[in-house]
């Protein structure tokens, strides 16, 4: 099991926004955490990268604590997050080798790979350029770059399709599928429903800060007791539920 | 309306009383203290020096009084939305404007009177006044101010907001013919012009409906020189400053940086582009070196050069939670021990720099070798003391504060 997560309850301030989460991703595995709006998706996330700390349920990554290994435990962690995060001092060439010094990498080996990554979002002729006044989807297309560099074993990637072009979702989604043959286990939480349910291998299903449902989407649609349906009308199913208690 | 200007004025105060309790900490004041005595002492010091119907004294009082009239800019405290939210107001806006007009001149009127007060011996040494023509002196100042503002408040209408070269042209030819006139021909005669000049502002320029774009983009200049001068002594959230590249400085950056240690890297890069850090402290390195270059009593010399590196030390300071805002920093698999031992490095690295520069200049005119040797050994001992435990203190608290 690559990350564990057991009956976290969590939050920003005093009062907890989650419930009780639990959930793991095996290696080599994409889970998509859906939910709608102020599910919970990012707080789970955030808990899980370390910005919060539980106030209750542990947390662990190939039997890592945060606690216990803060290093190594980020060491093996990397991260897109949900709306793109730079240094306005640093050019994209910087933001890469910043990421390699921090994660301790290989120069040569990192920027090996980070080439490939640039050279497929178009970015390669722009590497002295301040990403700090890219567009959106550029600006996420570096956050990309960054955490696919590394060799982390988990990642964690927030509503990675906000603002990319069809070509770059594509391309991402190649990507992923490539980290999950390489062993990585991967955290994707998003609402683009129909393409969550074409490629992750299971699902995390949350709704006011409680696990809802999860599985396989088969086995989603038996818990369901919606035989044909698709993720997006299962989940539809159990939001309206949840807004007519 | 007006109870609108009412309520963000009053915002407005305890904003200000926030930030001025922060500006105002346990040192600066002492540094504040000593800078403001050894200015008022170099003025008494050099006022006996001065024998009247020397050429220049005139020009330097003309050349006062316009850059007094630049004091004090009209606050209108218009905010970004108002556009948005107070569109079908317009009218009720003239109301909400006089208020912020006199509002402004209140505060830019205590300035104008504190910086003629300022001028006074000066010109009682230079020249010879009566009790009339200072009555003049006085008043003319604060006509002019009004001229003044009532020049910013036409530049924020539609009708005479496209015409900025006027504006400007009118905000320093105006004081400076009053103030020419002043101290040319008579007082009484430059508060004549003064007076003429302001009632023939009001006469020429009607009409004033407010363009919401100027008025906003005004305040919103205002308030970032407002924020830009807080952000000296403090974090302001809303400041950022631009950043430029700098390809000249990469030779600074490596030395500046250690190695692959990503938290020099960062700092390193912060430091040379980020405009408001790098600025502040060559502005204020550059103004140290021409003090201490020109003052030559020995001792106040030692103290502003001690002063000053201690200043400028403390300015940096800001630059160690910069990036916290930034997911990353938290998500890098660094040791926290690495980023205070990094940014340690390069408080040091600047410090030195920055002391070995003023102490340079602390040479002087006629070469005072004595006094820059005293000047170096003390500033040496200084930034001992600053780099060994100063900082280390400062830096410990700024962690544990978050």
């Amino acid at each position: 099991m690559a990350l564990e997560v057991k009956k976290l309850v969590g939050g920003y301030s005093q009062i907890p926004v989650l419930k009780q989460v639990s959930l793991t991703v095996k290696p080599g595995e994409l889970v998509g955490l859906i939910g709608l709006n102020g599910a919970g998706k990012s707080t789970t996330l955030n808990h899980i990268i370390g910005l919060l700390r539980p106030f209750s349920g542990t947390i662990t990554l190939n039997g890592l604590t945060l606690a216990n290994n803060p290093a190594e435990y980020k060491q093996q962690i990397a991260y897109v997050p949900e709306t793109p995060i730079l240094y306005d001092e640093l050019t994209l060439r910087e933001h890469l080798e910043l990421t390699m010094n921090a994660y301790g990498l290989d120069h040569q080996a990192a920027w090996q790979r980070a080439r490939k990554l640039l050279k497929l979002f178009r970015l390669d002729n722009k590497l002295d350029w301040f990403p700090a006044n890219f567009s959106k989807g550029m600006k996420q297309k570096v956050m990309i770059c960054c955490a696919f560099m590394t060799n982390a074993k988990l990642l964690i990637v927030d509503e990675p399709f906000y603002g990319l072009d069809p070509l770059a979702v594509h391309d991402l989604l190649d990507l992923i599928e490539q980290k999950k043959k390489e062993g990585v286990a991967v955290l994707m939480s998003t609402h683009v429903l129909d393409t969550a349910q074409r490629y992750c291998d299971r699902f995390v299903l949350l709704a006011n800060g409680q696990v809802r449902a999860h599985g396989t989407l088969a086995e989603l649609r038996q818990q369901a007791d919606r035989p044909d349906e698709s993720l997006d009308e299962i989940y539809l199913g159990l939001a309206r539920d949840d807004q007519d208690e | 309306m007006s109870r609108l200007f009412t309520k963000r004025r009053q915002r407005h105060f305890m904003m200000l009383l926030k930030y001025w309790r922060l500006v105002f900490n346990d040192h600066f004041v002492i540094a504040l203290f000593f800078l403001f005595g050894a200015l008022a002492y170099g003025y008494s010091e050099w006022l006996p020096t001065l024998s009247a119907n020397q050429w220049w004294t005139r020009w330097l009082l003309i050349i006062w009084f316009v850059l007094l009239a630049q004091l004090g800019r009209l606050a209108t405290l218009i905010k970004r939305p108002d556009p948005v939210f107070l569109l079908p107001q317009v009218k009720a806006m003239d109301g909400y404007l006089n208020r912020a007009y006199a509002y402004s001149l209140l505060l830019a009127g205590l300035m104008t009177v504190a910086g003629t007060f300022a001028a006074l011996p000066f010109a009682l040494t230079t020249e010879r006044l009566s009790s009339l023509d200072i009555v003049a002196v006085f008043l003319t100042a604060l006509v002019t101010k009004d001229d003044w503002l009532f020049t910013a408040r036409k530049s924020i209408s539609l009708r005479w907001a496209k015409q900025r070269w006027r504006t400007q042209v009118e905000y320093w030819l105006n004081p400076l013919l009053a103030a020419a006139t002043t101290w040319l021909v008579s007082p009484l005669f430059g508060l004549a012009v003064a007076v003429i000049l302001d009632v023939a502002m009001r006469l020429v320029y009607r009409d004033l409906t407010i363009d919401w774009q100027a008025a906003v983009r005004m305040e919103s200049n205002r308030m970032y020189s407002v924020y830009r001068f807080f952000n000296l002594f403090t974090d302001v959230p809303s400041v950022q400053g631009s950043v430029k590249r700098r390809r000249w400085a990469a030779g600074l950056i490596r030395w500046l940086s250690n190695g692959n240690h990503p938290w020099a890297y960062l700092y390193a890069r912060g430091f040379v582009r980020n405009t408001d850090i790098s600025g502040i402290v060559i502005r204020l390195t550059l103004l140290a070196m021409v003090l201490v270059f020109l003052v030559p009593v020995q001792w106040l010399n030692t103290v502003l050069v001690i002063l000053f590196i201690y200043l400028i030390a403390t300015q940096l300071l800001p630059l160690y939670r910069q990036y916290d805002a930034n997911v990353f920093t938290h998500l890098y698999p660094v040791q926290p021990k690495e980023r205070v031992r990094d940014f340690q490095r390069l408080l040091t690295r600047v410090t030195v720099v920055e002391a070995a520069l003023i102490v340079l200049a602390s040479i002087g005119l006629n070469f005072n070798w004595r006094g820059c040797l005293i000047n170096l050994a003390l500033a040496a001992i200084e930034v001992g003391i600053l780099t060994r435990f100063y900082f280390k203190l400062r830096i410990k608290k700024l962690s544990e504060e978050y």
